[in-house]
């Protein structure tokens, strides 16, 4: 590996300005025990292919985010297991120096469980900082993990295998624009609400059904009592014109005219008349409180009713023993009617609960609140739709002239601008070159790594507060001679370090005969 | 003279009691409408007045002829009755048919009457339901008709759809006594004259708290109530505060702790209040046997810290996205989107391709 430096370090910055000094690796991935050097500018780190420079960038990420282990099924393919040092168990983790706002400090870090421990000193006195405290966090400015991911730690663009460059790049893209600097993913948030929605509804659904279900057995059951019912009606009416009475046709006309239920009714009135005179003191009193009722009349009223009725049972009485000729029988017959009426009655009030027991169905609160998630859900889904188009407009707004202007830059002048955004049913890129606008699918891969690569130095101006050492990871593999000199002149002319890891000596070669 | 006043019994009913309790609940319904009868007799109670909804629905016979047995054994109380809009005397009713004992005075009529007790010098007015709702205020004209020295009024009712009546009016109505019924929970109107008796034992899991009969005496110095809070259960509705650090595990525990303590013979209803760690999803169904449990609400949100993460991504998606939810209420659908939304956006993180 080789570490040079080509554009001469610049003097010492009094600003926020970060500059990395030396990472000095105890253990980690597969180096152990290496110090690198590095200076203000552009620092060139390179070697053979497997040198281990995906392995220091990802050192610089773990000093300055620390390093944490993943749960569950995450933690076999995260950062840290992938970074347990190799062999020898020494120290996992080392130190870094840099200097910030023109002072010296010094960032030591631990990642092993249970050694997790991590420092930072300022050299310059000596003073202790507090990683724990959020002291490091200031220095970088607020920068986050996430952020550091989205704009100034740079690889190259990948797509997932059969997928096209451009696409995959389109794709970064509207991320970038509509959650405003690619930290988060809209597609899979919506996807992750629209599943919680699916879920939701498929247990509201069954919530439902369950109910329905019940419901479902009331009427079932609804349905066995009227059958029931009927039955007994058919057997009354049977039994009614039986001829086993001796009595001649005119008797049996006048009972089966009577019919079970006209009768029933009829038994209920009288029947309700002796109950409430049973209660012999009770007395019906008038509504309004102006005329006070006369309890003695009222009670008249009431003894009234009782002789209509008693007469009514009377005469009846009378009537039938005069009639039947086998008074046994006849008796017998009227206790299976009386029986019959009864349980048809049952059966017509159980009827009558079971239906109140329907109309009175209430949603349970089970389904109540699923039904508010469900909503809930919806209502998520769409303003975070809604959100991502505002943000996406306002990115295209702050970053688009300042991305063009890189675009420009690093492509050498071949391209004036590039455009990205929501136009019709997609979000589309398309560059222009003074003449035509190309779309991203007619580009070439460098031309397209450009693109990424502009979008990122674009963003990394507009979201960060301090200018923030730039790694570049292999980015340059796909650009030919005079676009990776553009590049280059372009980075030496930004008031930045930068770390380029590469496996080629073009970028030395080219960096020697510009300075 | 010495009176009880009960109402919404609601036998027949077979509410929701948790797990431990629904199948037996039908039951114990009956056994403490038992335990009414069973003071009466042991104190010679002299008048026992139900106002409404002794049934939970229409009354089968043989319910019916169960519950007069009950009265029948009575050696001493005289026992009046109203049908409320549970029980509401429609025109296929038991009640239209019944041949009641002869201690049991029934006010079934839907127009204001009177039981009248010459031995006691007192008289029980009321009236019955016959549908289920009536919107009439039918308490407001009725006054006492002075024809004894105690009168009483039984009435059910007080909502919009269930006679709604005037305070005033009812107070100032001349009864020594209303003893109402319908509203399930026991309540005062006004101390010793117009109360709620309140559903004799809980039968929704809305009817916390204490629930029984009330007593009443009447003597020289007038009329004397107190509560015999004797119902065998109650609804509990229980809100339990959740922190970050919780898991389905810890908050089980505490729930179980809790039901310890207010008795192990109660109806719980959860709420779980509070925040949840961002990546914890509590487990109802995992907490469902730490007591006797009919309902886990969980209302708790996942403690983000909305205003601290809207400074931090103020110009990103995620915080255009809090934006919108500016001002919405805590445990309002709103609110619970905003909570799916940034969980949803912060778990999305992905590294660029190439990082």
């Amino acid at each position: 590996m080789r570490c040079s430096e080509a554009a001469g370090g610049r003097p010492g910055r009094e600003d926020g300005f970060m500059v990395i000094t030396e990472l000095y690796i105890r253990n980690f991935g597969k180096i152990s025990d290496r110090h690198i050097y590095l200076r203000d500018g552009i620092q060139v780190v390179s070697g053979e292919n497997e040198f281990g420079k995906t392995t220091m960038h990802a050192f610089i990420r773990a000093m300055l985010f620390g390093l944490e282990r993943g749960r569950g099924r995450a933690a076999a393919n995260d950062d840290f297991s992938r970074y347990e040092p190799w062999g020898s168990p020494g120290v996992y983790g080392g130190v870094m120096r840099f200097e910030c706002g023109g002072r010296r400090f010094r960032l030591e870090r631990e990642f092993a469980r249970g050694a997790r421990r991590g420092s930072l000193v300022c050299e310059d006195d000596g003073e202790e900082l507090s990683i724990g405290d959020g002291d490091l966090e200031m220095l970088l400015g607020g920068l986050t993990a996430e952020v550091f991911d989205s704009t100034v730690s740079v690889g190259q663009l990948r797509a997932e295998p059969g997928r096209c460059l451009s696409d995959a790049l389109t794709d970064y893209a509207v991320d970038y624009y509509e959650t405003g600097g690619g930290a988060f993913n809209v597609a899979d948030a919506l996807q992750v609400l629209n599943d919680r929605r699916r879920t939701a509804e498929r247990e509201l659904r069954a919530e439902i059904e369950a109910a329905q279900e019940a419901q479902k057995d009331i009427r079932r059951e609804i349905h066995y009592l009227e059958r029931d019912a009927e039955r007994l009606e058919q057997e009354y009416a049977q039994k009614e014109r039986m001829p086993e009475t001796p009595g001649g046709p005119e008797d049996r006309t006048r009972r089966g005219g009577a019919g079970m239920k006209r009768r029933a009714k009829a038994a209920a009135w009288v029947a309700m008349m002796c109950a409430g005179l049973a209660a012999a003191a009770l007395c019906a009193v008038g509504i309004a409180g102006a005329s006070a009722p006369v309890p003695a009349a009222a009670g008249g009223l009431s003894g009234l009713a009782l002789s209509a009725a008693g007469l009514y049972l009377l005469v009846r009485d009378i009537r039938r023993r005069r009639s039947a000729g086998a008074e046994e029988k006849d008796v017998r017959l009227e206790g299976e009617l009386a029986h019959i009426r009864a349980e048809y009655q049952d059966k017509a009030v159980r009827c009558g609960n079971l239906r109140e027991q329907l109309e009175e169905w209430e949603k349970s609160g089970r389904q109540i609140r699923l039904e508010e998630r469900c909503r809930a859900l919806s209502v998520a889904s769409e303003q975070l739709r809604e959100a991502a188009q505002d943000t996406g407009r306002a990115m295209e707004r702050r970053i688009s002239g300042r991305m063009s202007e890189i675009f420009a830059a690093v492509t050498g002048g071949r391209y004036r601008s590039v455009e990205a955004g929501r136009a019709g049913k997609g979000f589309h890129i398309t560059v222009w070159d003074g003449e035509r606008r190309i779309p991203a699918e007619n580009l070439s891969r460098g031309t397209l790594e450009q693109i990424y690569f502009s979008l990122r130095m674009a963003a990394a101006e507009l979201l960060l507060e301090e200018p923030f050492p730039v790694i570049l990871d292999d980015v340059f593999a796909f650009y030919d001679d005079k676009r990776l000199e553009a590049v280059l002149q372009w980075l030496g002319r930004e008031k930045r370090q930068v770390i380029l890891f590469t496996c080629h000596s073009r970028e030395e070669r080219i960096l020697k005969n510009m300075y | 003279m010495r009176f009880i006043h009960t109402a919404d019994i609601h036998l027949g009913a077979q509410p929701d009691a948790g797990p431990l309790y629904t199948a037996g609940r039908p039951r114990e319904l009956w056994e403490a409408f038992e335990r009414v009868l069973a003071t009466c007799e042991d104190e010679q109670t002299d008048l026992l007045l139900i106002a409404g909804d002794l049934f939970h629905r229409q009354p089968l016979m043989r319910e019916l002829k169960e519950a007069d047995y009950l009265f029948s054994e009575l050696t001493h109380t005289k026992v009046v009755l109203i049908a409320g809009n549970h029980d509401y005397i429609g025109k296929n009713s038991n009640y239209r048919r019944f041949q009641w004992s002869d201690n049991v005075y029934p006010l079934f009529g839907e127009k204001m009457q009177y039981a009248d007790f010459p031995e006691l010098d007192a008289a029980v007015y009321g009236l019955s339901y016959h549908r289920r709702e009536i919107t009439e205020p039918l308490f407001d004209q009725v006054r006492a008709a002075g024809v004894r020295r105690h009168e009483i009024l039984l009435a059910h009712g007080g909502d919009d759809r269930h006679i709604p009546f005037n305070r005033q009016r009812l107070e100032n109505s001349g009864f020594e006594y209303v003893a109402l019924g319908h509203i399930h929970k026991p309540q005062i109107l006004k101390k010793d004259r117009v109360i709620y008796a309140g559903a004799l034992e809980p039968v929704d899991r809305n009817d916390t708290g204490r629930h029984g009969f009330i007593k009443g005496e009447v003597t020289e110095q007038g009329l004397r109530t107190s509560w015999d809070f004797c119902a065998s259960r109650e609804y509990v509705h229980l809100t339990v505060e959740t922190g970050e650090e919780d898991t389905t595990g810890s908050v089980r525990s505490r729930i179980r702790e809790l039901a310890d303590e207010y008795g192990r013979q109660n109806i719980y209803k959860i709420i779980l209040k509070g925040k949840r760690g961002r990546d914890t999803v509590f487990d109802a169904a995992r907490m469902a046997d730490a007591g006797n449990i009919c309902e886990i609400v969980d209302e708790t949100a996942p403690a983000y810290d909305f205003e601290e993460l809207y400074g931090r991504y103020a110009d990103t998606l995620l915080g255009r996205y809090i934006k919108r939810f500016r001002g919405c209420r805590e445990g309002s659908v709103e609110y619970q989107a905003l909570c799916e939304g940034v969980d949803a956006l912060l778990g999305s993180g992905r590294r660029p391709p190439g990082a």
